[in-house]
């Protein structure tokens, strides 16, 4: 028990990253046969043997060749994993309805590629990848769908099974990386909240002015009634939209309160998610108010990013 | 990823492999047996024409069941051999397995059983062409192993990577093949179907030697050391026969059975190895008189040089022996006396011809000579198609057609003598051969069997007559294949060698080699090997010698793995490394878990001299490692600088 306990903490230490990468090298790098290999070792012992009973030598002689090839595929798989480096990707976020995707930076610091280097995580297995000579390669590996939250990625398995798919070479890395979920945005969701006029007057937000000739353009597909201005319109016997920042934006605050009439907490965030979205899309400036997190309004990616990332950390 | 579904090509590559490994059975097995996989494989075809989708399970389950149960049929007809029956099932199975390859994984063990698949000819046979044929499959089949294991791979890249395999694996299956462990006896057996009958047989019937001649296949080849006899002297001996029923002749029972001890002494003066074909006959070829026979198969001479076998030797065999003239002979005793003249009935001309010689010619050597006289004489020629021949069939040779080829006038001959009171016998074996330059050997054909005769003159014992030499001497030394029909003179073509017969006499060389080196090597062979080496030939010794090459492999292969590479540093590394060398010697050694700066500051935390130095390095370095400027000669000599007026530092 002692020993197995023993033999177990060895086979889980970590690896961390030293400088940003962890090396798979020979201390860490781990070959077994694959089913295919045990089969395989079978099928060639039952050549030998009959080729042995018969003495036939061209029987022999090919049984010999497909061993040392066997034999020689043993080395060039550990050779091909070995020394890769691996790292931090960019995880990119996503939403709770969408499968989640963890990716990892490999680094081939060798004159030679290789090849069929995948990730493992858990139960999932990411496709095969080539990491080129002297080059990074993201790799990919699909982890099926998540719940909303930040989540830490725990031990990654690299692994190739080059040449032949025999031997099985693999190695483990603990990149501390993390996949944040957001919430589902609700798709049938209430307009959004009026802006705030109380607190703030420094954005008094005012009808869109048809006036301003140089703010018109012809209409495109996609644009929204909203959009279209109707007086120039019927002037001009075609459809004219208004574009640009006819009215001056007004603070929008998206608050958890206001989402009061669900009681489900997570429908309630895909609630904020939508609105968060919708209002980065119609570019108002908008903040977002959850107990214990504001974020002042503000428009862009970053600050979208920003809403979404408290949103999807939050825990009420 | 290999659970994906296997694409169109990669099942075309499956089938072609396949199909590849399974056309030489074509040529060994009964066509019923081969009629079953032979749909499998064509309905797989079919399918990939279409849209290579797999045989569902419920159809591949019926086509299971069906092949089962016609193999036990044909098991319960016994019509077949069991081994047969055995090859033909596995063809099933590798049939199947292609028919029903869905993932990728499928499709890795099709291409491992049809490795299996490339064995099953091997037990029949091991001729070159399947040697070369077995060679390409199995590159190809490695190919598409490894394209269907990993679709991603470059275009050139499979090819050279399994080169590189192979020539790594080289010396490993040389040794592997020289030094496994082979059986003394097979651990099971089975009883090995009947050989076709090539070459020469233990009867003689008027055609046979013609239909043998026809045929370019080697019987034997003949590596002579020391001095070579005289081409005209080649007859190589195979069987006397005896026996004549107006039709054919052959060997006499009663003579078979019983080793004979020679008083006759032979004065050798050719020695010779010959590397006999595989055939199924219990009888060895030797010049006569012979002596000092090797042989691995347990044999012996009779009483009439012949060199008997206890059994058909199995596959190739090898066997020296000397050879020369003899210098006393055996008299001759009324049971073969009685023997060598015993005539059939019938032929009553040939009998009365020979009758009137006997009165006419009172030596027996007058009595041969105008029997080789007449022979010599027109209308006699020499062909390979004389016609057929009836009831008198002698009779009919020597006074109507008068055409013949060597066993008409072998027959003929010693019946002549025989009616004329000379003991006489026909003898079989081969006459002359090619001598091939490159491997400094005779490759004698089918086409040098030859008959011939020999009388019993009281003076001188069992004496060689070959009447074919009377009526065509270029016989005797070339091959009917060589003649043609045209008739050339056989001896130009010995000395003004073409570059296509020099081309013929190499590939030629390199099968005997291969044959003799690669093909017969058993625990014999393998034994003999290492007492040449002058090691003892037992399996403890084998098992030593793979153990010490196998490690010496893994040795190898293990260093070339964990050697030390030297680990890349740029220019600005390889100077901290050597500040850090210099700080070192003062004192300061970085920990692994310390920054650059971190242990710079440390440094300067203990002592403060050379601040202005190091903290001027650590710009320099952190600007360039981590920052974008260039390291330019400026910013190089100024490091340089820095390191080496780092103070002396004394210690408290």
């Amino acid at each position: 028990m002692m020993i197995q306990h023993r033999i177990r903490t060895w086979l889980q230490r970590p690896r961390y990253p030293q400088e940003g990468w962890v090396t798979l090298d020979h201390r860490h790098l781990y070959i077994l046969p694959t089913w295919l290999g045990i089969w395989f070792s079978v099928l060639l012992i039952t050549m030998l043997l009959a080729s042995l009973n018969f003495n036939l030598n061209l029987g022999l002689i090919l049984t010999f060749t497909l061993i040392s090839i066997s034999l020689g595929s043993m080395w060039f798989a550990y050779r091909n994993v070995q020394n890769l480096k691996v790292g931090h990707a960019i995880q990119s976020a996503i939403f709770a309805n969408q499968p989640a995707v963890l990716s990892v930076t490999a680094r081939n610091t060798s004159k030679n590629s290789r090849f069929g280097i995948s990730i493992r995580y858990q139960k999932h297995t990411g496709e095969d990848y080539e990491v080129h000579a002297e080059q990074d390669t993201v790799l990919l590996v699909p982890i099926g769908h998540l719940k909303r939250g930040i989540h830490p990625i725990k031990r990654i398995k690299i692994a190739g099974e080059f040449p032949f798919r025999l031997f099985h070479v693999w190695s483990y890395a603990d990149l501390a990386q993390q996949i944040t979920v957001y919430p589902a945005p609700e798709e049938a969701y209430p307009p959004l909240p009026s802006p705030d006029q109380g607190e703030d007057t420094t954005g008094q937000r005012t009808k869109p002015d048809d006036e301003l000739p140089e703010l018109i353009r012809p209409y495109q597909l996609g644009d929204t009634l909203k959009q279209i201005a109707w007086k120039h319109s019927a002037r001009s016997d075609e459809l004219v939209s208004r574009y640009g920042e006819a009215q001056v934006p007004s603070n929008l605050w998206l608050d958890w309160r206001q989402t009061a009439s669900e009681k489900d907490t997570e429908l309630r965030l895909s609630r904020l998610c939508a609105w968060v979205i919708d209002a980065e899309a119609q570019g108002l400036q908008y903040g977002l108010s959850l107990p214990g997190v504001q974020l002042m309004p503000n428009k862009g990616d970053a600050h979208l990013h920003q809403c979404l990332t408290a949103l999807a950390a939050w825990r009420g | 990823m290999h659970q994906a579904s296997v694409t169109k090509p990669a099942y075309g590559k499956l089938g072609l492999q396949l199909s590849l490994a399974l056309l030489p059975l074509v040529f060994y097995l009964p066509l019923f047996l081969l009629a079953i996989p032979g749909v499998l494989v064509l309905t797989g075809w079919i399918r990939w024409k279409k849209d290579h989708n797999a045989l569902p399970v419920g159809q591949t389950r019926v086509a299971i069941f069906l092949s089962l149960a016609l193999g036990a049929t044909a098991i319960a007809l016994s019509q077949f051999a069991l081994e047969d029956i055995a090859v033909a099932f596995f063809m099933l199975v590798a049939s199947l397995k292609w028919l029903e390859t869905r993932t990728g994984r499928d499709a890795i063990i099709c291409c491992q059983l049809n490795f299996f698949t490339l064995l099953l000819p091997v037990l029949y046979d091991q001729p070159i062409w399947l040697t070369v044929l077995m060679v390409i499959t199995t590159g190809l089949t490695l190919y598409h192993w490894l394209v269907i294991a990993h679709p991603g791979v470059q275009q050139q890249l499979p090819s050279r990577y399994l080169t590189k395999l192979f020539l790594f694996g080289l010396p490993l299956i040389a040794i592997l093949f020289f030094l496994f462990p082979r059986f003394e006896h097979p651990l099971w057996q089975i009883n090995e179907p009947p050989k076709a009958q090539s070459g020469i047989s233990d009867t003689m019937n008027p055609g046979s030697m013609s239909e043998i001649v026809q045929s370019a296949e080697p019987a034997f080849r003949v590596t002579f050391t020391g001095q070579t006899p005289d081409k005209t002297d080649m007859y190589w001996r195979g069987l006397v026969l005896w026996d004549f029923d107006g039709k054919s002749w052959k060997g006499n029972t009663s003579r078979k059975g019983y080793q004979w001890n020679k008083a006759d002494e032979v004065v050798t003066n050719v020695s010779y190895t010959i590397t006999l074909e595989a055939a199924s006959n219990r009888w060895l070829y030797l010049l006569s008189p012979a002596t000092n026979i090797q042989s691995k198969e347990r044999g012996f001479m009779n009483m009439d040089d012949e060199f008997l076998l206890i059994r058909p030797p199995e596959g190739r065999t090898r066997y020296s022996a000397s050879s020369g003239t003899k210098n006393s002979f055996h008299p001759l005793d009324d049971f073969s006396k009685q023997l060598g003249l015993a005539l059939p009935f019938g032929n009553p001309k040939a009998t009365a011809l020979g009758q009137s010689w006997a009165s006419k010619f009172a030596r027996p050597e007058d009595r041969v000579q105008a029997a080789l006289t007449l022979f010599g004489s027109a209308p006699f020629s020499y062909t390979l198609k004389p016609g057929l021949l009836g009831e008198n069939g002698v009779d009919e040779f020597l006074f109507d057609s008068k055409k013949g080829f060597c066993e008409h006038y072998a027959s003929a001959f010693v019946f002549l003598m025989r009616a004329a009171g000379v003991p006489a016998r026909v003898v079989v074996g081969y006459a002359g051969g090619e001598y091939n330059q490159v491997g400094n050997y005779y490759l004698v054909r089918q086409a040098n069997a030859h008959a011939w005769a020999e009388v019993y003159l009281e003076n001188k014992g069992w004496v060689r007559i070959d009447p074919t030499a009377a009526i065509a001497p270029e016989r005797v030394e070339t091959s009917v294949l060589q003649l043609g029909d045209s008739r050339t003179d056989s001896r130009r073509t010995a000395t003004e060698a073409t570059w296509g017969k020099q081309l013929g006499w190499f590939a030629d060389s390199l099968l005997n080699e291969w044959n003799s080196l690669i093909l017969s090597y058993d625990r014999q062979k393998q034994r003999e090997m290492l007492e040449k080496l002058g090691l003892d030939g037992d399996r403890k010794t084998l098992y030593q010698l793979i153990a010490v090459a196998l490690g010496f492999f893994a040795m190898i292969a293990v260093i070339v793995l964990l050697w030390p590479r030297r680990r890349h540093l740029s220019e600005e590394q390889k100077l901290f490394a050597l500040l850090c060398k210099r700080l070192k010697s003062r004192g300061f050694v970085r920990v692994p878990s310390e920054g650059e700066g971190a242990f710079i500051h440390r440094v300067l935390r203990e002592w403060p001299t050379p601040k202005k130095e190091l903290l001027g390095f650590l710009a320099l370095y952190q600007g360039v490692r981590y920052g974008n400027q260039p390291l330019d000669t400026n910013a190089r000599l100024q490091m340089k600088s820095q390191i080496s007026t780092l103070p002396k530092r004394s210690r408290q």
